[in-house]
């Protein structure tokens, strides 16, 4: 049926789509349905006006999940940048990135966690893993669980962010390639001593903070529910089963 | 419009509207009904909204204006 929704325009799929595709994925599907989803779907071209965009006055409180995931975006960004070029060698752990980081966090809540808690679950058991046998493990190979730690936070948050900025699997993927495996890629020469570690180890940690820069403004852009968004009339839990 | 004449008893998910809808005008598919509520939005008749788990419904923007609307406009539920 998915396949189906990609014969309306891109303006209507904009805002239809997903709810369009909750409706169809709550109820049996007919023959019936299909034709008719490809006659609205002939109905939506010769009526483009019809999926004019700003129809939905998005409140404001659904921009504060994309402005705080832009901030933090900034906020990363910029502090990797000013680490990299104007502070002195080994004066760096005064870092903004942990409060980056936070902000980071901060963005996801709301409706959202509840419709992806067990993506979260599982973030949040993988690091308390790497945590515990990070503890237990010989020396060797904790530096190795903190790593993986590490990336299992980070890539984490950004796949989260970015199911919730709409963003697809397959963007997603490239997204957490570019951002998170590629930099650390580029940093195993620095971390086995081959290359001496310069101003490029931390510009490592640009891209990521680029990523969410880009995730916050999809979701500025785009509008998302905030925890501070009250529910609608009770009348909304009157759903019937299909 | 049948959709209007559904939003007259106040906000409803998309799912319970179709549901409402079919009962009063039989087999409406979703296309048609998406259509409808295209329509609608852009005359500035209902407008969605959104609960605290994310699903979204819909109701009627003025309820004076949309009710002399869904009179005029009767049985034509697009």
């Amino acid at each position: 049926m998915s396949r189906l929704v990609r014969l309306y325009p891109p303006g209507w799929r904009d805002r239809y789509e997903a709810e369009f595709l909750a409706l169809l994925e709550d109820r049996p599907r007919t023959a019936w349905d299909i034709v008719d989803t490809v006659r609205g779907a002939v109905d939506a071209h010769l009526n483009p006006q019809l999926a004019a965009t700003g129809l939905e006055p998005s409140p404001w409180t659904h921009r504060i999940p994309g402005l705080l995931a832009l901030a933090a975006g900034l906020m990363w960004s910029a502090h990797v940048v000013f680490i990299a070029f104007l502070v002195a060698p080994g004066q760096e752990w005064g870092s903004l990135i942990v409060y980056a980081a936070v902000v980071m966090l901060v963005s996801l809540p709301g409706d959202y966690m509840a419709a992806h808690g067990r993506q979260i679950a599982v973030v949040l058991g993988a690091i308390g893993a790497c945590v515990i046998l990070s503890a237990l493990a010989p020396w060797q190979i904790q530096s190795l669980l903190i790593i993986a730690g590490y990336l299992i936070t980070i890539g984490g948050m950004l796949t989260l962010a970015s199911i919730r900025a709409g963003i697809g699997s397959g963007a997603r993927w490239r997204l957490l390639v570019a951002s998170i495996a590629l930099p650390f890629a580029c940093a195993i020469p620095m971390a086995i001593g081959i290359q001496p570690i310069g101003v490029g180890a931390w510009l490592i940690l640009l891209p990521y903070g680029l990523a969410w820069v880009l995730i916050g403004l999809r979701m500025a852009i785009r509008g998302s529910p905030t925890i501070v968004d009250p529910p609608l009339n009770p009348i909304e839990s009157e759903v019937r089963p299909a | 419009m049948w959709v209007l004449v559904a939003l007259r008893s106040g906000p409803h998910t998309v799912g319970r509207l179709l549901d409402m809808v079919r009962e009063l005008d039989g087999r409406v598919g979703p296309g048609t009904f998406y259509g409808a509520i295209a329509r609608l939005e852009r005359l500035a008749l209902i407008e969605p909204v959104t609960n605290g788990s994310g699903r979204r419904a819909y109701r009627l923007l003025g309820q004076e204006g949309a009710g002399t609307a869904a009179a005029g406009t009767g049985g034509a539920s697009s």
